[in-house]
């Protein structure tokens, strides 16, 4: 779903009807109840977004036509950019909360089973890896190694935290060597079974497959 | 006549880099339906040991042996890369290679050959053995320590084996979680299996080894079927506390004033884990140990002390002060801890520059905090490792080193949270004995968690039990230990505890 709808946002060509995907969007992500979710999650892309319109409308060596200092052709560039960048976020966030991390790792074992096992390794690594960080800051708290009050303490302190946690991952990487040799490992791989899409999965695609038709529809009728 | 499962002949084991022999000469059998226990202090060979029964080396890791290796009648190859027919459980639990449970069960079944719905079988069967069906689907990562355990059992065991190796099995188990596996590996035992338990703890091989095969320095020097435990058992004090030292733990009393108390502590984790409602005072010059399963709260209580984690409910006083509001920092001046593991902190490429660094953080001049550490190095015979790499050093050393690192600060108050986990009983002793030498100078309190009833009775005056968040129990050890309320506790099926009992005829 989410990739019909990313090609959708791919293919639009004029800025007002990436303006009325987007809004759509929010309206969607309103009646889903994320809204505020979206918003907080895009809000740090707001000063990223309104610097690319400055630049581009000030420097884009498209300008033709200004307005005061503002050049038109370079500000509605950055728009269709901001735009559409926008509309990718909300949608990858949609894919990223809506799917749990074992339907990734069925799709790459899908495309080869060692990625699948790659990702899935990744996965199984990232929480114990993240526990390691939380337990070296905290005994660093401790020692009093963590300080912000000047350059080299801080630059001391990201070596006390970050020693540990690389060390502790060379260590892991050799025990999972062991792990996988003492597991078998070899060419066969774990065979995921294919489940039939469920009712609310077919619904999902047919929404997705009329959203991306009505875009082309339009963008063609533009042109 | 019986059949060896495993039988070694002439083994010696090089590391690259070391002309010393990591094994040598060591010749064993042991036989189809046997529990044979290989019991050897730190750095005594027994993990090397499994390393080559495993096809660890040369399969995955460096070291060349020459010898003999025969394994479910499969003689394996110095040279190869082979895999022995052995489940094999790794000293470290905590490792997993997938997300799910349910995978990480299957992917080694799935290795071996068998069809999906052979391998749903099989986890079926295995899960409802081991108590664990309930946690098929969930995340490895959100599994409590005895959980993961747990399942990393049965995912070693998954795929029927003939021989089995373990390496520490119970090292991150409560007593609860032992009894489990033991039951679970008597069980193959019977049905003709071969299971060898590498472990530094004598009292585990007294009362569930069929055999006993002691090693030390990469030699096996004594074995014996397990009614002649105490023939051999005075041959490794390293790994046993003799009923000399247990008497010599004799009953202190103290007196002193409050250094710290925890009044009505409540923390409580969205998962429901942590401590409700703990009240525990510790007295100056007093060794308090705090003992309970896995995920009981004692970790959780102790973070209190220093401030990582605050009171959701209650209030903790360092003597007079109430700490709520004392920074981090601050408290962490006046109270040194000591964490589980030394490689969690170790981050300098000297010993003695790792030692300063702690003074250096109180605002130390790095000369005067390196001759500190000198000083310290020298007072506990460890001066030669000073211009050391920490990660050179044998884990023993690598704990000393964090031990100091938070001993050179003189704290007032001593939290060791679990420093004993991976380390035999002389190591223990040498580390209890600069602790202590600290003490007789200023008299601190200390806090201690351990999981092992042997270290509390030879240094804590009182000790307090956790299940489930709360203190259940709480007393002095030797009167604890013999008590009707500690044998209905889990911890009270503990070898040592049998053993304690057993001699003094309870």
């Amino acid at each position: 779903m989410a990739i019909i709808a990313l090609l959708a946002v791919t293919i639009i060509p004029t800025w007002k009807q990436l303006a009325a995907n987007l809004v759509a969007l929010l309206i969607f992500a309103t009646f889903t109840g994320v809204f505020k979710e979206v918003v907080k999650r895009l809000w740090p892309c707001a000063s990223l977004l309104a610097a690319m319109l400055i630049i581009h409308s000030l420097f884009n060596p498209a300008n033709r036509h200004y307005w005061w200092v503002f050049g038109l052709e370079g500000t509605l560039y950055a728009l269709r950019l901001a735009l559409r960048l926008l509309c990718i976020l909300i949608i990858l966030h949609y894919l990223i909360s809506t799917t749990p991390p074992f339907e990734f790792v069925k799709l790459f074992n899908k495309i080869h089973p060692d990625l699948g096992m790659i990702v899935s390794m990744f996965l199984a690594i990232m929480p114990a890896l993240q526990k390691q960080f939380i337990t070296t800051l905290e005994i660093q708290e401790v020692r009093g190694l963590i300080k912000t009050n000047s350059l080299p303490a801080r630059l001391r302190a990201y070596l006390a935290v970050l020693v540990p946690i690389v060390i502790h991952s060379i260590n892991h990487a050799y025990s999972l060597a062991q792990l996988l040799y003492l597991r078998g490992y070899s060419w066969r791989h774990i065979g995921l079974a294919r489940e039939p899409a469920k009712r609310s999965e077919k619904v999902a695609i047919g929404l997705s497959a009329v959203y991306l038709l009505a875009n082309v529809l339009v963008a063609y009728r533009w042109y | 006549m019986k059949e060896a499962g495993i039988h070694v002949e002439s083994l010696s084991l090089f590391y690259p880099g070391n002309p010393r022999p990591a094994l040598q000469g060591v010749n064993l059998t042991v036989y189809q339906g046997e529990i044979a226990f290989l019991v050897g202090g730190n750095l005594s060979g027994k993990t090397s040991l499994l390393r080559c029964l495993a096809g660890l080396i040369p399969g995955v890791l460096p070291g060349k042996w020459q010898g003999r290796i025969l394994v479910a009648n499969k003689s394996l190859n110095a040279e190869g890369n082979e895999r022995a027919p052995a489940s094999v459980i790794l000293q470290n639990s905590d490792l997993y290679l997938l997300p799910r449970v349910y995978d990480e069960l299957a992917l080694p079944l799935v290795n071996s050959g068998l069809t999906s719905r052979e391998v749903e079988k099989r986890i079926v069967l295995l899960a409802e053995e081991l108590g664990i069906c309930h946690l098929l689907n969930r995340q490895m990562s959100s599994l409590s320590g005895g959980e993961r355990q747990k399942v990393a059992f049965a995912a070693a065991i998954a795929v029927d084996y003939p021989v089995i190796l373990c390496d520490e099995p119970f090292e991150q188990a409560d007593a609860e979680a032992a009894e489990a596996m033991l039951s679970l590996l008597r069980r193959k035992a019977a049905s003709g299996g071969t299971v060898l338990i590498a472990t530094r703890y004598f009292e585990y091989a007294r009362y569930f080894a069929d055999r006993i095969i002691l090693i030390r320095d990469g030699a096996v020097i004594a074995q014996d079927r397990s009614g002649n435990a105490e023939k051999i058992a005075g041959m490794v004090p390293e790994c046993r506390i003799s009923r000399r030292q247990r008497s010599q733990a004799t009953i202190m009393t103290v007196s002193g004033s409050r250094e710290l108390f925890f009044e009505g502590v409540t923390h409580l984790f969205d998962s429901g884990h942590g401590i409700k409602n703990v009240s525990l005072e510790v007295c100056k010059g007093e060794v308090v140990a705090i003992m309970g399963p896995n995920g009981s709260g004692k970790t959780t209580l102790l973070k209190h002390t220093v401030g990582l984690l605050r009171p959701q409910e209650g209030r903790v006083w360092l003597r007079e002060t109430e700490t709520s509001r004392l920074p981090v920092g601050l408290l962490a001046e006046k109270i040194g801890m000591l964490f589980q593991n030394p490689d969690d902190q170790i981050f300098n490429e000297r010993v003695d520059r790792e030692i300063a660094c702690s003074l250096r953080a109180r605002g130390a001049r790095w000369n005067e905090a390196l001759k500190e550490a000198a000083h310290w190095l020298a007072k506990i015979g460890q001066a030669q490792i000073a211009a050391s790499h920490p990660h050179s050093l044998p884990y023993s050393l690598r704990q000393i080193v964090s031990l100091v690192s938070v001993l050179i600060n003189r704290p007032e108050i001593i939290v060791l949270d679990e420093p004993f986990k991976s380390l035999d009983y002389r190591n223990v002793e040498i580390l209890m004995s600069i602790i202590l030498e600290l003490r007789q100078e200023k008299d601190n309190p200390i806090i201690l968690v351990t999981h092992d009833p042997t270290v509390t009775l030879l240094y804590a005056n009182r000790v307090a039990f956790f299940d489930h968040g709360e203190i259940v129990l709480q007393g002095v050890p030797q009167d604890i230990f013999f008590s009707t309320q500690f044998r209905n506790l889990s911890l009270g099926r503990h070898p040592f505890i049998r053993g304690l009992l057993d001699s003094n005829n309870h």
